[in-house]
Protein backbone atom coordinates (compact mmCIF):
# COMPACT_ATOMS: atom_id res chain seq x y z
CA UNK A 1 0.00 0.00 0.00
CA UNK A 2 0.97 3.41 -0.60
CA UNK A 3 -0.24 6.37 1.63
CA UNK A 4 -0.29 9.82 0.37
CA UNK A 5 -0.92 13.14 1.86
CA UNK A 6 -2.03 16.13 -0.28
CA UNK A 7 -2.03 19.75 1.41
CA UNK A 8 -3.29 22.57 -0.89
CA UNK A 9 -5.66 25.45 -0.07
CA UNK A 10 -9.44 25.65 -0.81
CA UNK A 11 -9.86 26.52 -4.10
CA UNK A 12 -6.82 24.61 -5.92
CA UNK A 13 -8.18 21.14 -6.37
CA UNK A 14 -6.81 19.11 -3.69
CA UNK A 15 -9.53 17.07 -2.75
CA UNK A 16 -10.62 16.97 -6.87
CA UNK A 17 -6.97 15.82 -7.60
CA UNK A 18 -6.66 12.94 -5.07
CA UNK A 19 -9.86 11.77 -6.62
CA UNK A 20 -8.82 12.01 -10.42
CA UNK A 21 -5.87 10.13 -9.00
CA UNK A 22 -7.97 7.31 -7.37
CA UNK A 23 -9.87 7.17 -10.54
CA UNK A 24 -6.99 6.63 -12.66
CA UNK A 25 -5.44 4.29 -10.48
CA UNK A 26 -9.09 2.62 -10.26
CA UNK A 27 -8.85 2.32 -14.22
CA UNK A 28 -5.58 0.67 -14.22
CA UNK A 29 -6.71 -2.35 -11.76
CA UNK A 30 -5.73 -0.86 -9.22
CA UNK A 31 -7.45 -0.28 -5.70
CA UNK A 32 -8.39 3.60 -3.99
CA UNK A 33 -9.26 5.14 -1.07
CA UNK A 34 -9.38 8.60 -0.67
CA UNK A 35 -10.17 10.50 2.31
CA UNK A 36 -10.20 14.86 2.57
CA UNK A 37 -10.05 16.19 5.63
CA UNK A 38 -11.16 20.13 5.58
CA UNK A 39 -13.63 21.90 7.98
CA UNK A 40 -16.16 23.94 6.65
CA UNK A 41 -15.95 23.35 2.44
CA UNK A 42 -14.33 27.62 1.35
CA UNK A 43 -11.84 28.71 -0.74
CA UNK A 44 -8.76 29.60 1.12
CA UNK A 45 -8.63 27.38 4.05
CA UNK A 46 -5.90 24.76 4.16
CA UNK A 47 -7.08 21.17 2.97
CA UNK A 48 -5.46 18.00 3.51
CA UNK A 49 -6.21 14.60 1.47
CA UNK A 50 -5.47 10.98 2.30
CA UNK A 51 -5.10 8.82 -0.61
CA UNK A 52 -3.95 5.06 -0.52
CA UNK A 53 -3.30 3.11 -3.46
CA UNK A 54 -3.35 -0.83 -3.52
CA UNK A 55 -3.32 -3.94 -5.19
CA UNK A 56 -6.19 -5.08 -2.57
CA UNK A 57 -8.98 -3.83 -1.22
CA UNK A 58 -8.37 -0.47 1.28
CA UNK A 59 -10.01 -0.94 4.44
CA UNK A 60 -8.41 1.27 6.94
CA UNK A 61 -10.54 4.37 7.00
CA UNK A 62 -8.02 6.59 9.45
CA UNK A 63 -5.78 9.63 8.33
CA UNK A 64 -2.61 9.56 7.17
CA UNK A 65 0.12 10.59 9.49
CA UNK A 66 3.58 8.74 8.48
CA UNK A 67 2.84 9.29 4.61
CA UNK A 68 5.12 7.45 1.85
CA UNK A 69 4.92 10.47 -0.42
CA UNK A 70 3.43 14.33 -0.06
CA UNK A 71 2.50 16.45 -2.43
CA UNK A 72 2.26 20.09 -1.96
CA UNK A 73 -0.27 22.10 -4.39
CA UNK A 74 1.12 25.31 -3.04
CA UNK A 75 4.45 26.77 -2.75
CA UNK A 76 3.55 28.91 0.19
CA UNK A 77 2.73 25.49 2.13
CA UNK A 78 6.09 23.99 1.58
CA UNK A 79 7.63 25.49 4.52
CA UNK A 80 5.58 24.40 6.96
CA UNK A 81 5.69 22.01 9.11
CA UNK A 82 2.73 20.29 9.69
CA UNK A 83 2.94 19.66 5.72
CA UNK A 84 5.92 17.33 5.69
CA UNK A 85 5.57 16.25 9.32
CA UNK A 86 5.70 12.60 9.13
CA UNK A 87 7.01 12.65 6.03
CA UNK A 88 9.20 8.45 5.99
CA UNK A 89 12.63 8.55 5.27
CA UNK A 90 12.87 7.12 1.85
CA UNK A 91 9.86 8.36 0.92
CA UNK A 92 8.88 10.98 -1.69
CA UNK A 93 8.04 14.48 -2.40
CA UNK A 94 6.06 16.44 -5.65
CA UNK A 95 6.34 20.32 -5.15
CA UNK A 96 4.76 22.87 -6.76
CA UNK A 97 7.61 25.09 -6.69
CA UNK A 98 9.66 27.04 -8.93
CA UNK A 99 12.74 26.19 -7.85
CA UNK A 100 14.76 23.50 -9.20
CA UNK A 101 14.92 19.96 -6.94
CA UNK A 102 17.81 20.32 -6.02
CA UNK A 103 17.28 24.16 -4.08
CA UNK A 104 14.68 21.93 -2.26
CA UNK A 105 15.56 20.56 1.33
CA UNK A 106 12.61 18.93 3.19
CA UNK A 107 15.07 17.68 6.45
CA UNK A 108 14.10 13.77 5.54
CA UNK A 109 16.32 11.97 3.37
CA UNK A 110 14.10 11.21 0.42
CA UNK A 111 14.07 8.41 -2.45
CA UNK A 112 12.73 11.08 -5.14
CA UNK A 113 11.90 14.89 -4.27
CA UNK A 114 10.33 16.57 -7.33
CA UNK A 115 9.16 20.07 -8.40
CA UNK A 116 7.14 21.85 -10.99
CA UNK A 117 5.91 25.15 -11.53
CA UNK A 118 2.66 24.13 -11.51
CA UNK A 119 1.38 27.85 -10.69
CA UNK A 120 2.98 29.27 -13.01
CA UNK A 121 1.61 26.49 -16.08
CA UNK A 122 -2.19 26.38 -14.56
CA UNK A 123 -1.74 30.30 -14.86
CA UNK A 124 -0.23 30.03 -18.61
CA UNK A 125 -2.64 27.42 -19.54
CA UNK A 126 -6.36 28.24 -17.25
CA UNK A 127 -5.62 32.08 -16.75
CA UNK A 128 -4.84 34.36 -14.11
CA UNK A 129 -6.90 33.41 -10.96
CA UNK A 130 -6.80 34.74 -7.36
CA UNK A 131 -5.90 31.16 -6.08
CA UNK A 132 -4.27 28.93 -9.21
CA UNK A 133 -5.84 25.90 -9.60
CA UNK A 134 -3.00 23.89 -9.50
CA UNK A 135 -4.09 20.00 -9.06
CA UNK A 136 -4.31 18.73 -13.43
CA UNK A 137 -0.67 20.08 -13.65
CA UNK A 138 -0.04 18.44 -10.18
CA UNK A 139 -1.16 15.20 -11.34
CA UNK A 140 1.02 15.04 -14.62
CA UNK A 141 3.61 15.83 -12.56
CA UNK A 142 3.33 12.75 -10.53
CA UNK A 143 2.56 10.47 -13.29
CA UNK A 144 6.22 11.28 -14.24
CA UNK A 145 7.80 11.66 -11.60
CA UNK A 146 6.36 8.47 -9.43
CA UNK A 147 4.92 6.64 -11.95
CA UNK A 148 1.60 5.30 -9.97
CA UNK A 149 -0.30 6.13 -12.98
CA UNK A 150 0.07 6.54 -16.86
CA UNK A 151 -0.40 10.13 -18.31
CA UNK A 152 -2.95 8.88 -20.36
CA UNK A 153 -4.94 7.31 -17.79
CA UNK A 154 -5.75 10.64 -15.97
CA UNK A 155 -7.50 12.40 -19.05
CA UNK A 156 -10.46 10.37 -18.91
CA UNK A 157 -11.10 11.53 -15.25
CA UNK A 158 -10.14 15.13 -16.16
CA UNK A 159 -12.63 14.99 -18.81
CA UNK A 160 -14.57 13.58 -16.52
CA UNK A 161 -14.71 16.05 -14.44
CA UNK A 162 -14.68 18.49 -16.55
CA UNK A 163 -16.28 18.18 -19.77
CA UNK A 164 -16.09 20.21 -22.73
CA UNK A 165 -13.37 23.10 -23.25
CA UNK A 166 -12.39 23.42 -19.55
CA UNK A 167 -11.48 19.87 -19.24
CA UNK A 168 -9.08 20.31 -22.95
CA UNK A 169 -7.43 22.93 -20.99
CA UNK A 170 -7.18 20.81 -17.70
CA UNK A 171 -5.59 18.03 -19.63
CA UNK A 172 -3.36 19.86 -22.05
CA UNK A 173 -1.85 21.55 -17.94
CA UNK A 174 -1.47 18.05 -16.86
CA UNK A 175 0.57 17.46 -20.57
CA UNK A 176 2.55 20.37 -19.72
CA UNK A 177 3.08 19.25 -15.82
CA UNK A 178 4.16 15.76 -16.89
CA UNK A 179 6.99 17.61 -19.56
CA UNK A 180 7.85 20.14 -17.15
CA UNK A 181 8.93 17.90 -14.06
CA UNK A 182 12.60 18.13 -12.68
CA UNK A 183 13.33 14.89 -10.51
CA UNK A 184 16.28 14.47 -7.85
CA UNK A 185 17.00 11.01 -7.12
CA UNK A 186 18.42 10.08 -3.96
CA UNK B 1 -26.38 -2.68 -15.71
CA UNK B 2 -24.47 -3.04 -12.60
CA UNK B 3 -21.18 -1.16 -12.56
CA UNK B 4 -18.16 -0.54 -10.69
CA UNK B 5 -16.56 3.22 -9.58
CA UNK B 6 -14.82 5.25 -7.31
CA UNK B 7 -17.65 6.73 -5.51
CA UNK B 8 -18.02 8.57 -2.16
CA UNK B 9 -20.41 7.39 0.64
CA UNK B 10 -22.74 10.26 0.31
CA UNK B 11 -22.75 9.65 -3.81
CA UNK B 12 -23.44 5.66 -2.94
CA UNK B 13 -26.19 6.69 -0.55
CA UNK B 14 -27.78 8.73 -3.23
CA UNK B 15 -27.71 5.05 -5.28
CA UNK B 16 -29.26 3.53 -3.02
CA UNK B 17 -32.19 5.91 -2.57
CA UNK B 18 -32.74 6.23 -6.80
CA UNK B 19 -32.37 1.96 -6.81
CA UNK B 20 -34.76 1.50 -4.08
CA UNK B 21 -37.40 3.60 -5.96
CA UNK B 22 -37.64 6.25 -3.34
CA UNK B 23 -40.97 8.69 -4.64
CA UNK B 24 -40.89 11.33 -1.52
CA UNK B 25 -37.26 13.23 -0.51
CA UNK B 26 -37.91 16.16 2.31
CA UNK B 27 -34.66 17.11 3.52
CA UNK B 28 -32.40 20.20 4.68
CA UNK B 29 -28.49 20.35 3.99
CA UNK B 30 -26.29 19.91 6.61
CA UNK B 31 -22.49 18.92 6.53
CA UNK B 32 -21.42 16.31 6.20
CA UNK B 33 -25.11 14.80 4.92
CA UNK B 34 -24.98 17.95 1.76
CA UNK B 35 -23.49 16.18 -0.89
CA UNK B 36 -26.44 13.24 -0.50
CA UNK B 37 -29.28 15.39 -0.71
CA UNK B 38 -27.38 17.02 -3.41
CA UNK B 39 -26.46 14.36 -5.70
CA UNK B 40 -30.24 13.13 -5.02
CA UNK B 41 -31.81 16.84 -6.18
CA UNK B 42 -29.42 16.51 -9.39
CA UNK B 43 -30.76 12.94 -10.34
CA UNK B 44 -34.53 14.39 -9.72
CA UNK B 45 -33.41 17.63 -11.92
CA UNK B 46 -32.19 15.19 -14.67
CA UNK B 47 -34.78 13.01 -15.21
CA UNK B 48 -33.19 10.17 -14.30
CA UNK B 49 -35.12 10.03 -10.58
CA UNK B 50 -39.07 9.12 -10.71
CA UNK B 51 -39.27 11.50 -7.48
CA UNK B 52 -40.87 14.43 -5.47
CA UNK B 53 -38.10 16.54 -4.12
CA UNK B 54 -39.71 18.59 -1.17
CA UNK B 55 -37.64 21.51 0.01
CA UNK B 56 -38.23 22.18 3.78
CA UNK B 57 -37.02 24.95 6.03
CA UNK B 58 -35.69 22.82 8.66
CA UNK B 59 -34.92 19.39 9.82
CA UNK B 60 -38.35 18.97 12.09
CA UNK B 61 -40.42 19.48 8.83
CA UNK B 62 -38.58 17.47 6.65
CA UNK B 63 -39.37 14.79 9.28
CA UNK B 64 -43.27 15.84 9.61
CA UNK B 65 -43.26 15.77 5.85
CA UNK B 66 -42.14 12.57 5.29
CA UNK B 67 -44.51 11.37 8.04
CA UNK B 68 -47.04 12.69 5.87
CA UNK B 69 -45.80 11.18 2.41
CA UNK B 70 -45.35 7.78 4.38
CA UNK B 71 -49.03 7.83 5.48
CA UNK B 72 -49.92 9.16 2.00
CA UNK B 73 -48.20 5.41 0.48
CA UNK B 74 -45.47 6.73 -0.56
CA UNK B 75 -41.88 5.47 -0.44
CA UNK B 76 -39.97 7.95 1.45
CA UNK B 77 -35.99 8.63 1.85
CA UNK B 78 -34.39 11.39 3.81
CA UNK B 79 -31.25 12.19 5.78
CA UNK B 80 -29.59 14.39 8.73
CA UNK B 81 -26.68 14.80 10.59
CA UNK B 82 -26.12 16.00 14.05
CA UNK B 83 -27.33 19.13 14.89
CA UNK B 84 -30.17 18.47 12.19
CA UNK B 85 -31.28 15.01 14.00
CA UNK B 86 -31.61 16.87 17.75
CA UNK B 87 -33.63 19.72 16.03
CA UNK B 88 -35.14 16.33 14.13
CA UNK B 89 -36.25 14.14 17.46
CA UNK B 90 -39.51 15.75 18.19
CA UNK B 91 -40.90 14.48 14.90
CA UNK B 92 -38.72 11.31 15.14
CA UNK B 93 -41.00 9.64 17.99
CA UNK B 94 -44.23 9.64 15.17
CA UNK B 95 -42.91 6.80 12.67
CA UNK B 96 -42.47 4.19 14.74
CA UNK B 97 -45.57 4.70 16.71
CA UNK B 98 -47.16 5.37 12.99
CA UNK B 99 -45.91 2.48 11.74
CA UNK B 100 -44.29 4.29 8.90
CA UNK B 101 -41.36 2.55 7.28
CA UNK B 102 -39.01 5.73 6.18
CA UNK B 103 -35.69 5.16 5.43
CA UNK B 104 -33.09 8.13 6.96
CA UNK B 105 -29.61 8.08 6.73
CA UNK B 106 -27.79 9.16 10.06
CA UNK B 107 -24.71 10.68 8.42
CA UNK B 108 -22.71 10.78 11.98
CA UNK B 109 -21.61 13.77 13.41
CA UNK B 110 -20.52 15.28 16.97
CA UNK B 111 -22.93 17.19 18.25
CA UNK B 112 -21.90 21.17 19.75
CA UNK B 113 -20.03 22.53 21.49
CA UNK B 114 -17.04 23.22 19.21
CA UNK B 115 -17.80 22.93 15.30
CA UNK B 116 -16.70 19.90 15.09
CA UNK B 117 -17.67 18.45 11.88
CA UNK B 118 -16.34 15.02 11.92
CA UNK B 119 -17.96 12.09 12.93
CA UNK B 120 -18.81 10.33 16.51
CA UNK B 121 -21.72 8.55 17.05
CA UNK B 122 -23.86 10.52 19.82
CA UNK B 123 -26.37 12.24 17.23
CA UNK B 124 -27.75 8.73 16.60
CA UNK B 125 -27.63 7.08 19.63
CA UNK B 126 -29.21 9.65 21.20
CA UNK B 127 -32.34 8.30 19.14
CA UNK B 128 -31.45 5.18 19.97
CA UNK B 129 -35.21 4.74 22.37
CA UNK B 130 -37.83 6.41 19.82
CA UNK B 131 -38.26 3.05 17.87
CA UNK B 132 -36.04 3.66 14.80
CA UNK B 133 -33.95 0.62 13.76
CA UNK B 134 -30.43 1.21 13.42
CA UNK B 135 -28.08 -0.22 11.04
CA UNK B 136 -23.97 1.15 11.13
CA UNK B 137 -22.10 0.88 7.78
CA UNK B 138 -18.52 0.98 7.50
CA UNK B 139 -17.94 1.66 3.72
CA UNK B 140 -19.60 3.13 0.88
CA UNK B 141 -20.32 -0.15 -0.39
CA UNK B 142 -22.32 -1.03 2.45
CA UNK B 143 -23.70 2.37 2.84
CA UNK B 144 -25.56 1.70 -0.42
CA UNK B 145 -26.13 -1.81 0.16
CA UNK B 146 -28.08 -1.62 3.90
CA UNK B 147 -30.22 1.69 2.39
CA UNK B 148 -31.86 -0.67 -0.26
CA UNK B 149 -32.09 -3.42 2.41
CA UNK B 150 -33.54 -1.49 4.61
CA UNK B 151 -36.69 -0.51 2.88
CA UNK B 152 -37.40 -4.34 2.65
CA UNK B 153 -36.80 -4.72 6.60
CA UNK B 154 -38.57 -1.41 7.44
CA UNK B 155 -42.11 -2.52 5.59
CA UNK B 156 -42.06 -6.32 5.83
CA UNK B 157 -45.01 -7.00 7.89
CA UNK B 158 -43.17 -8.27 10.92
CA UNK B 159 -41.63 -5.01 11.09
CA UNK B 160 -43.37 -1.83 9.39
CA UNK B 161 -40.76 0.49 11.37
CA UNK B 162 -38.85 3.03 9.80
CA UNK B 163 -34.70 2.09 9.71
CA UNK B 164 -31.39 4.75 9.55
CA UNK B 165 -28.75 3.27 7.96
CA UNK B 166 -25.60 5.17 10.00
CA UNK B 167 -22.52 5.94 8.74
CA UNK B 168 -19.53 8.16 9.85
CA UNK B 169 -19.20 11.49 8.19
CA UNK B 170 -15.53 11.69 6.23
CA UNK B 171 -14.41 8.51 6.63
CA UNK B 172 -17.05 6.65 5.31
CA UNK B 173 -19.54 10.04 3.72
CA UNK B 174 -16.51 11.89 1.84
CA UNK B 175 -14.56 8.92 1.40
CA UNK B 176 -13.99 7.29 -2.15
CA UNK B 177 -13.86 3.66 -2.67
CA UNK B 178 -14.66 1.57 -5.58
CA UNK B 179 -18.31 1.23 -5.00
CA UNK B 180 -20.48 -1.47 -7.37
CA UNK B 181 -23.87 0.01 -7.76
CA UNK B 182 -26.29 -3.41 -8.50
CA UNK B 183 -28.58 -3.01 -11.72
CA UNK B 184 -31.79 -1.68 -11.39
CA UNK B 185 -33.72 -4.90 -12.45
CA UNK B 186 -32.05 -6.85 -10.12
CA UNK B 187 -33.15 -4.54 -7.03
CA UNK B 188 -36.82 -4.20 -8.59
CA UNK B 189 -36.39 -8.27 -7.77
CA UNK B 190 -35.27 -8.41 -4.43
CA UNK B 191 -37.62 -4.93 -3.47
CA UNK B 192 -41.01 -5.01 -4.90
CA UNK B 193 -43.05 -1.87 -4.55
CA UNK B 194 -44.26 -0.80 -1.50
CA UNK B 195 -47.55 -1.66 -0.70
CA UNK B 196 -49.02 0.54 2.17
CA UNK B 197 -50.88 -1.41 4.82
CA UNK B 198 -50.38 0.61 8.12
CA UNK B 199 -53.80 0.60 9.49
CA UNK B 200 -54.54 -3.42 8.72
CA UNK B 201 -51.31 -3.53 11.52
CA UNK B 202 -52.78 -0.96 13.64
CA UNK B 203 -54.70 -2.17 17.15
CA UNK B 204 -57.75 -0.47 16.91
CA UNK B 205 -58.58 2.62 14.42
CA UNK B 206 -55.37 4.50 14.06
CA UNK B 207 -56.82 7.68 12.56
CA UNK B 208 -58.26 8.62 15.91
CA UNK B 209 -56.44 9.29 18.49
CA UNK B 210 -56.36 6.07 20.81
CA UNK B 211 -57.71 5.62 24.38
CA UNK B 212 -55.31 5.42 26.91
CA UNK B 213 -55.20 1.57 27.36
CA UNK B 214 -54.34 1.46 23.48
CA UNK B 215 -51.17 3.27 23.71
CA UNK B 216 -49.63 0.86 26.12
CA UNK B 217 -50.34 -1.83 23.50
CA UNK B 218 -49.69 0.52 20.55
CA UNK B 219 -46.48 0.51 22.82
CA UNK B 220 -45.49 -3.50 23.06
CA UNK B 221 -46.39 -3.91 19.20
CA UNK B 222 -43.96 -1.62 18.55
CA UNK B 223 -40.96 -3.31 20.65
CA UNK B 224 -42.28 -6.77 19.49
CA UNK B 225 -42.14 -5.26 16.39
CA UNK B 226 -38.27 -4.42 17.16
CA UNK B 227 -37.63 -8.18 18.41
CA UNK B 228 -39.56 -9.66 15.58
CA UNK B 229 -36.67 -7.30 13.16
CA UNK B 230 -33.89 -9.07 14.45
CA UNK B 231 -34.87 -12.24 12.27
CA UNK B 232 -36.05 -9.92 9.37
CA UNK B 233 -32.68 -8.19 9.02
CA UNK B 234 -30.82 -11.48 9.28
CA UNK B 235 -33.01 -12.90 6.35
CA UNK B 236 -33.17 -9.92 4.27
CA UNK B 237 -29.00 -9.88 4.59
CA UNK B 238 -28.88 -13.30 3.39
CA UNK B 239 -31.17 -13.18 0.55
CA UNK B 240 -29.03 -9.84 -0.47
CA UNK B 241 -25.81 -11.69 -0.33
CA UNK B 242 -27.60 -14.76 -2.48
CA UNK B 243 -28.30 -12.33 -5.38
CA UNK B 244 -25.56 -9.83 -5.25
CA UNK B 245 -22.67 -10.96 -4.01
CA UNK B 246 -22.36 -8.86 -0.71
CA UNK B 247 -23.59 -9.75 2.59
CA UNK B 248 -23.19 -8.13 6.19
CA UNK B 249 -24.00 -11.05 8.30
CA UNK B 250 -27.18 -9.56 9.80
CA UNK B 251 -26.77 -7.50 13.36
CA UNK B 252 -23.00 -8.39 13.99
CA UNK B 253 -19.88 -9.61 12.44
CA UNK B 254 -16.99 -11.89 13.42
CA UNK B 255 -14.20 -10.84 11.84
CA UNK B 256 -10.60 -13.24 12.23
CA UNK B 257 -12.00 -14.65 15.41
CA UNK B 258 -10.86 -18.19 14.49
CA UNK B 259 -9.37 -20.11 17.86
CA UNK B 260 -9.08 -16.63 20.01
CA UNK B 261 -10.35 -16.53 23.32
CA UNK B 262 -11.03 -12.25 23.13
CA UNK B 263 -12.29 -9.50 20.86
CA UNK B 264 -12.54 -5.87 20.13
CA UNK B 265 -15.85 -4.58 19.37
CA UNK B 266 -16.26 -1.87 17.15
CA UNK B 267 -19.19 0.16 15.44
CA UNK B 268 -18.98 2.44 12.38
CA UNK B 269 -16.05 3.19 9.94
CA UNK B 270 -13.63 2.42 12.76
CA UNK B 271 -13.79 -1.26 12.04
CA UNK B 272 -11.66 -0.92 8.88
CA UNK B 273 -8.94 0.16 10.53
CA UNK B 274 -9.31 -2.34 13.16
CA UNK B 275 -9.63 -4.95 10.27
CA UNK B 276 -5.91 -4.20 9.28
CA UNK B 277 -4.73 -4.01 13.18
CA UNK B 278 -6.25 -7.44 13.86
CA UNK B 279 -4.14 -8.88 10.99
CA UNK B 280 -1.19 -7.33 11.70
CA UNK B 281 -1.32 -8.48 15.75
CA UNK B 282 -2.93 -11.97 14.41
CA UNK B 283 0.89 -12.22 12.04
CA UNK B 284 2.82 -11.30 14.79
CA UNK B 285 1.13 -14.62 17.15
CA UNK B 286 -1.40 -11.93 19.18
CA UNK B 287 -4.38 -14.06 19.75
CA UNK B 288 -6.86 -11.12 19.09
CA UNK B 289 -10.13 -10.76 16.57
CA UNK B 290 -13.00 -8.77 15.96
CA UNK B 291 -16.53 -8.44 16.11
CA UNK B 292 -18.00 -5.76 13.99
CA UNK B 293 -21.23 -4.58 15.70
CA UNK B 294 -23.94 -3.47 12.64
CA UNK B 295 -26.91 -3.50 14.66
CA UNK B 296 -28.00 -1.74 17.26
CA UNK B 297 -31.09 -1.32 17.16
CA UNK B 298 -32.39 -3.49 17.48
CA UNK B 299 -29.88 -4.43 20.22
CA UNK B 300 -28.15 -8.42 19.61
CA UNK B 301 -28.67 -9.77 22.57
CA UNK B 302 -28.71 -13.32 21.86
CA UNK B 303 -26.00 -12.88 19.64
CA UNK B 304 -23.54 -11.63 22.14
CA UNK B 305 -24.57 -13.85 24.65
CA UNK B 306 -23.99 -16.25 22.19
CA UNK B 307 -19.95 -14.88 21.92
CA UNK B 308 -19.77 -14.78 25.54
CA UNK B 309 -19.76 -18.53 25.57
CA UNK B 310 -16.63 -18.05 23.17
CA UNK B 311 -14.85 -14.94 24.44
CA UNK B 312 -13.71 -14.39 27.87
CA UNK B 313 -12.77 -10.77 27.65
CA UNK B 314 -14.85 -8.20 25.42
CA UNK B 315 -13.60 -5.04 24.54
CA UNK B 316 -16.06 -2.41 23.31
CA UNK B 317 -15.14 0.32 21.67
CA UNK B 318 -17.26 3.14 21.94
CA UNK B 319 -17.28 6.46 19.33
CA UNK B 320 -19.92 8.19 21.97
CA UNK B 321 -20.19 9.12 25.70
CA UNK B 322 -23.11 9.63 28.09
CA UNK B 323 -22.08 12.09 31.05
CA UNK B 324 -22.89 10.53 34.39
CA UNK B 325 -23.84 7.42 33.25
CA UNK B 326 -23.86 3.62 34.93
CA UNK B 327 -20.10 3.59 33.30
CA UNK B 328 -18.63 4.33 30.09
CA UNK B 329 -20.22 4.65 26.75
CA UNK B 330 -23.67 3.78 25.82
CA UNK B 331 -23.08 0.27 23.61
CA UNK B 332 -21.09 -0.92 27.02
CA UNK B 333 -23.92 -0.30 28.87
CA UNK B 334 -26.10 -2.22 26.41
CA UNK B 335 -23.80 -4.80 26.08
CA UNK B 336 -23.40 -5.17 30.42
CA UNK B 337 -27.25 -5.43 30.48
CA UNK B 338 -26.99 -8.21 27.52
CA UNK B 339 -24.43 -9.95 29.39
CA UNK B 340 -25.51 -9.77 33.41
CA UNK B 341 -28.21 -12.52 33.18
CA UNK B 342 -25.15 -14.74 32.54
CA UNK B 343 -24.05 -17.03 35.04
CA UNK B 344 -20.52 -17.55 33.27
CA UNK B 345 -19.61 -13.48 32.16
CA UNK B 346 -16.86 -12.81 30.11
CA UNK B 347 -14.68 -10.01 31.28
CA UNK B 348 -15.89 -6.55 29.79
CA UNK B 349 -13.34 -3.27 29.04
CA UNK B 350 -14.99 0.04 27.89
CA UNK B 351 -12.95 2.49 25.62
CA UNK B 352 -13.39 5.56 24.88
CA UNK B 353 -12.28 6.72 21.09
CA UNK B 354 -12.90 9.30 18.05
CA UNK B 355 -15.25 11.02 20.23
CA UNK B 356 -15.99 14.89 18.94
CA UNK B 357 -14.83 13.95 15.49
CA UNK B 358 -11.60 12.61 16.27
CA UNK B 359 -9.52 10.22 14.13
CA UNK B 360 -9.42 6.33 15.10
CA UNK B 361 -6.14 5.77 14.80
CA UNK B 362 -4.24 2.03 14.29
CA UNK B 363 -2.23 2.64 17.22
CA UNK B 364 -4.68 3.48 19.36
CA UNK B 365 -6.54 0.54 18.44
CA UNK B 366 -3.45 -1.68 18.71
CA UNK B 367 -3.35 -0.19 22.51
CA UNK B 368 -7.14 -1.39 23.24
CA UNK B 369 -5.96 -4.99 21.77
CA UNK B 370 -3.66 -5.33 23.84
CA UNK B 371 -5.39 -4.10 26.81
CA UNK B 372 -7.78 -6.23 26.08
CA UNK B 373 -4.80 -9.35 25.51
CA UNK B 374 -3.57 -8.38 28.74
CA UNK B 375 -6.81 -8.79 30.82
CA UNK B 376 -7.31 -11.92 29.17
CA UNK B 377 -4.22 -12.95 30.98
CA UNK B 378 -4.30 -11.24 34.32
CA UNK B 379 -8.00 -12.10 34.54
CA UNK B 380 -8.56 -8.66 36.04
CA UNK B 381 -10.45 -5.47 34.62
CA UNK B 382 -7.99 -2.61 35.45
CA UNK B 383 -9.57 0.18 34.57
CA UNK B 384 -13.85 -0.30 33.79
CA UNK B 385 -13.65 2.46 31.07
CA UNK B 386 -10.70 4.33 29.34
CA UNK B 387 -10.37 7.27 27.63
CA UNK B 388 -7.89 6.48 25.29
CA UNK B 389 -7.38 9.84 23.37
CA UNK B 390 -5.96 11.46 26.46
CA UNK B 391 -3.05 9.33 26.21
CA UNK B 392 0.22 10.05 24.80
CA UNK B 393 0.41 7.23 22.43
CA UNK B 394 3.88 8.82 21.11
CA UNK B 395 1.50 9.28 17.50
CA UNK B 396 2.65 11.55 15.15
CA UNK B 397 -0.46 13.69 14.70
Amino acid sequence: MIEIRFHGMGGQGAVMGALMLAEAAFSEGKYAQKIPVYGGMRRGGDVTVFLRLDDKPIRRTCGIYEPDAIVVLDPALISVPAVRKGLKKGGLAVLNDERSPEEVDLGVELSKLATVDATGISTEVLGQRAIPITNTTMLGAISKATGWVKLESLFEPIMGMFPGRIGELNVEACKRGYEAVRVREA
Amino acid sequence: MEFTRMMEGNEAAAWGAKLSRAEVIPAYPITPQTELISHIATLIARGEMKAQYIKVEGEHTAMAAACGASAAGARVFTASASQGIAFMEEALWMPPGRRLPIVMCMVNRALAPIGGLRPDHNDALLQRDTGWIQLYCENSQEVLDTIIMAYRIGEDRQVYLPVAPCYDGYFVSATAIPTTVPDQGEVDEFLPPYKHEMYSLMPGDYRRPPFPLNIAKARYEVQKAMERAKKVIEKVDREYAKRFGRGYDGLLEEYACDGVEAVLVTMGSMTGTARDVIDEMQAEGKPIGLVKLRGFRPFPTEELRELAKKYHVLGIVDRNTSYGSAGGGVVAMEAARALYPLDDRPLLLNFHVGLGGSDVTMRQIRYMADKVLETLETGKVEKEVEWVELLDLGEVM
